[in-house]
């Protein structure tokens, strides 16, 4: 296997012959530049047979550096796997689990070794696409992915597959052959604060009431003069939830969407009633720790750097706003760790990866998610 | 300022605000760092609000979760004091020192004590002897496994001096580094008395009913010497050993006079025997006998009596059977059985003899097809005294205390007699005794 990274500046995509013919390319991009068709043009002109994928960002990741309003792309060759996508479309309130069943469907079949998904990060529910995918799929496949960002406007997000980007679309890549290994790694660094609370009304990923109260006052109150940036500023706080208070299993999940009329909250995946919620708040440090773990957690410390594997990050957009011009700490602290191997990644509105307690796959919130592709030889 | 000592913050913005000759621009250099401290007053202002907010949260829950407490707390001091006070019983906590902390109304009631009055008082001035109250005081040193009630019976002193008596226990409570003490005390004085009353009733009653036994033992002996003179002289009378014949006119008197002297003595002997065990004077020996041994003896003993009755005496036992028995009280319970079986059976009539075996024993019935008895007079049969007053028996003379006597010895054997009869009909008397176990057999 080969892989190098590629960015768009100055209106065209940087030269690099490492490698010339690659089975898949991957791109991430800002919102503004992921809407121009000019960039999947460019790489198909380039990687005629190549299957492209993409999706836009909240910021991207080049090696160990952090950009907005760039694209970066990773090409890759494959010598013992075999690539294969489809996409599925979705409008908004549209079932995501029938979704997840359908990738499943079309992507199921012999020596399916890891999936690497790319879904609209505003009409999907992460947690319910997942569930869709896992209900059909053998339990030794990796899937890992993440779901497109939008800056930190929550407007519209858009998602390509052999095709310009467009809203409302799930693209899917299989990964196929007994030679493939893709490691994982996930981990937040936020910290639980303040009272426990019970989730005392909700519908699927629609969070109205928490203690009989209304959400979204709860989150005005904490944010301060920062309310005005909401649905964004929200993600300053995200939630932990549990299903008791006393559980282990825990799940964070960011805010994607508020309604001030309903006075509820939209979050990216499933807010079940009767599970405990509790604030979580971050430090730069402790999130710079938590990228840290899940470098760690990736096994990817031994790589040479030669371009014989590729580091694809999803981090969340949350962490992003939290952090502010730190946020480039947390590329580098993985950097540090892993090596020079190619790494591309993107900001994004949730993160898809096995739980790191359970081992099954679910959407995550907050999280830098690292997942690294390579070939035994 | 060298490179190296450069915060990596500036470091990553001289590198953004440089053009594409590598020449800083400072307008997007001070615009980058001045976003820098916008970033960090803003993170800085969200933690603290988030910190300020979140310790009102917990303080305000703190608050509910205390008035809360507060609220059950309430409860089951309500409770508690209800219980306290309908309790029947004296209810003292004390502490640790073995002062008195609180004693509910019945406590005060039963100690003599004016409300509140027993609160700081020693355990000791409770217990009517003080070495009583320190063994008590110990119990709260025997550590946590000690927790579990222990009942007593203690002599108590209430306020006036009078002493009582108690039914004590006490239980510990185990409050962090320190222990409480709950007594429970009931006053147990007239349960006391009325026990004593008993008691000395039934001493009474027993020595009532000893010289009862003695006195007819007495009487009976008293009772046997005249007797024997009367049965002595009618016999010599009627054998005409002394001279001429007597008119047979006179005969007949004398022969009455004989034969109510007999019965007499019979009736007498009775009394004797069955005051002799009631006072427990009849000795017996519990060996392993053989059965035939003993019932060949007795047929062979009534054969003129059942000749007499021309009535048939049929006995059936044969084999070895073993009983766990007194030889001279079961020779008496036969014979006593058979002999009344052939007093209440027409001639013509059948008395048998038989034995089976049943569970650890053997069944000995003795059946006759004899006059019987009406059902309603078997409950009572068999009670000394009450017999004698018996119409049924009076009017057929002399079945007087020989089943008082046998049910006596049966029972004195480990055996169970039990019977059954019907008026015209016949009756049937069965004893179970212990058959000897093989190891009694051997030895």
């Amino acid at each position: 296997m080969r892989a190098t990274t590629l960015t768009y500046a100055s209106g065209a995509w940087t030269r690099d012959d490492k490698v010339t013919d690659p089975n898949l390319v991957l791109w991430f991009g800002s919102p503004k530049l992921a809407r121009d068709a000019k960039i999947y043009d460019d790489l198909r002109a380039r990687f005629p047979k190549a299957l492209i994928a993409g999706c836009s960002t909240g910021g991207e990741i080049y090696n160990d550096e952090v950009h907005d309003g760039t694209a970066v792309a990773a090409a890759i060759r494959f010598d013992h796997t075999t690539v294969r996508a489809c996409k599925v479309a979705v409008s908004a309130g549209s079932d995501s689990a029938k979704a997840g069943r359908e990738i499943a469907a079309q992507l199921s079949d012999f020596g399916l070794r890891a999936v690497y998904l790319l879904s609209d990060g505003l009409m999907v529910n992460g947690a319910k696409l997942v569930q869709g995918l896992l209900a059909d799929l053998p339990p030794e496949v990796v899937i890992t992915g993440g779901l497109a960002g939008d800056g930190a406007d929550f407007a519209s997000t858009c998602v390509g597959l052999d095709g310009p980007a467009v809203p409302g679309v799930i693209a899917a890549i299989g990964f196929y052959g007994g030679k493939l290994n893709a490691t994982w790694g996930s981990a937040g660094g936020w910290d639980p604060f303040g009272p426990q609370r019970k989730i005392t009304r909700s519908e699927a990923n629609v969070l109205y009431e928490l203690d009989g109260k209304p959400a979204l006052e709860l989150y005005k109150r904490y944010l301060g003069e920062a309310a005005e940036q909401l649905p964004g500023s929200a993600l300053l706080f995200p939630l932990v939830i549990r299903p008791e208070a006393e559980s282990s299993y825990d799940v964070v999940r960011t805010i994607v969407g508020v309604d001030e009329k309903a006075q509820s909250l939209i979050f990216a995946g499933d807010m079940p009633q009767g599970w405990t919620a509790q604030l979580m708040r971050g430090v730069p440090d402790s999130l710079i720790d938590g990228a840290l773990r899940a470098a760690r957690q990736a096994r990817v410390g031994e790589d040479s750097g030669d371009g014989s594997s590729l580091a694809l990050l999803v981090s969340c957009i949350g962490r992003k706003l939290m952090m502010g011009q730190r946020i480039s700490d947390e590329v580098e602290i993985i950097r540090a760790e892993c090596g020079a191997i190619p790494t591309i990644g993107f900001y994004s509105y949730g993160e898809i990866c096995p739980h790191g307690f359970t081992g099954s796959c679910t959407l995550h919130n907050q999280t830098m998610t690292i997942t690294v592709l390579r070939e035994a030889a | 300022m060298t490179e190296a000592s450069r915060h990596r913050l500036l470091e990553r913005q001289l590198k953004k605000a440089a053009g594409p000759d590598g020449a800083v621009d400072v307008d997007r250099l001070l615009e980058l760092v001045s976003k820098a401290y916008d970033e960090y007053d803003n993170t800085l202002r969200l933690n603290d609000r988030a910190a300020r907010l979140m310790s009102g949260e917990l303080s305000e829950l703190n608050d509910k979760l205390r008035q809360e407490s507060e609220a059950r707390a309430k409860i089951s001091e309500a409770l508690l004091q209800t219980v306290l006070d309908n309790a029947d019983e004296a209810i003292i906590s004390l502490g640790n020192d073995h002062m008195v902390l609180s004693a509910n109304r019945v406590a005060e009631q039963t100690f003599g004590y004016r409300p509140g009055e027993m609160i700081g008082k020693p355990l000791s001035v409770l217990f009517e002897c003080p070495d009583e109250a320190e063994d008590h005081q110990r119990f709260s040193d025997k550590g946590p496994q000690a927790r579990a009630l222990h009942v007593n019976e203690v002599q108590c002193r209430r306020s006036t001096g009078e002493a009582f008596p108690a039914e004590l226990s006490f239980s510990r409570i185990p409050i962090e580094n320190d222990v409480r003490l709950i007594s429970f005390w009931r006053d147990i004085s007239s349960r006391k008395a009325a026990q004593a009353e008993l008691i000395s009733a039934a001493e009474e009653a027993q020595a009532a009913s000893l010289s009862k036994s003695n006195f007819l033992a007495n009487m009976s002996h008293e009772l046997r010497t005249p007797l024997n003179a009367i049965i002595g002289f009618s016999d010599l009378l009627l054998s005409e050993l002394h001279g001429p014949a007597l008119e047979v006119r006179h005969k007949e008197y004398i022969k009455d006079i004989a034969d109510s002297g007999a019965h007499l003595l019979q009736l007498v002997n009775d009394i004797l025997d069955l005051s002799r065990i009631e006072s427990g004077r009849y000795d017996l020996v519990l060996e392993p006998i053989h059965l035939i041994d003993v019932t060949a003896s007795v047929i062979r003993q009534l054969g003129p009596m059942s000749r007499k009755g021309q009535l048939e005496l049929l006995d059936t036992i044969s084999g070895a059977l073993w009983l766990m028995a007194d030889r001279r009280a079961l020779r008496q319970v036969l014979y006593n059985l058979l002999s009344n079986a052939i007093k209440f059976t027409r001639p013509g009539g059948r008395v048998s003899l038989s034995a089976t075996r049943v569970d650890e024993g053997v069944e000995i019935a003795v059946e006759d097809n004899g006059i019987g008895m009406p059902r309603d007079a078997l409950p009572r049969l068999g009670n000394p005294f009450e017999q004698v007053a018996n119409s049924y028996a009076r009017a057929h003379g002399g079945a007087g205390l020989g089943l008082a006597i046998t049910r006596k010895l049966v029972g004195l054997q480990n055996g169970v007699l039990s019977f059954d009869s019907e008026l015209g009909v016949g009756s049937v008397f069965r004893v179970w005794l212990p058959i000897a176990s093989a190891l009694a057999r051997t030895a």
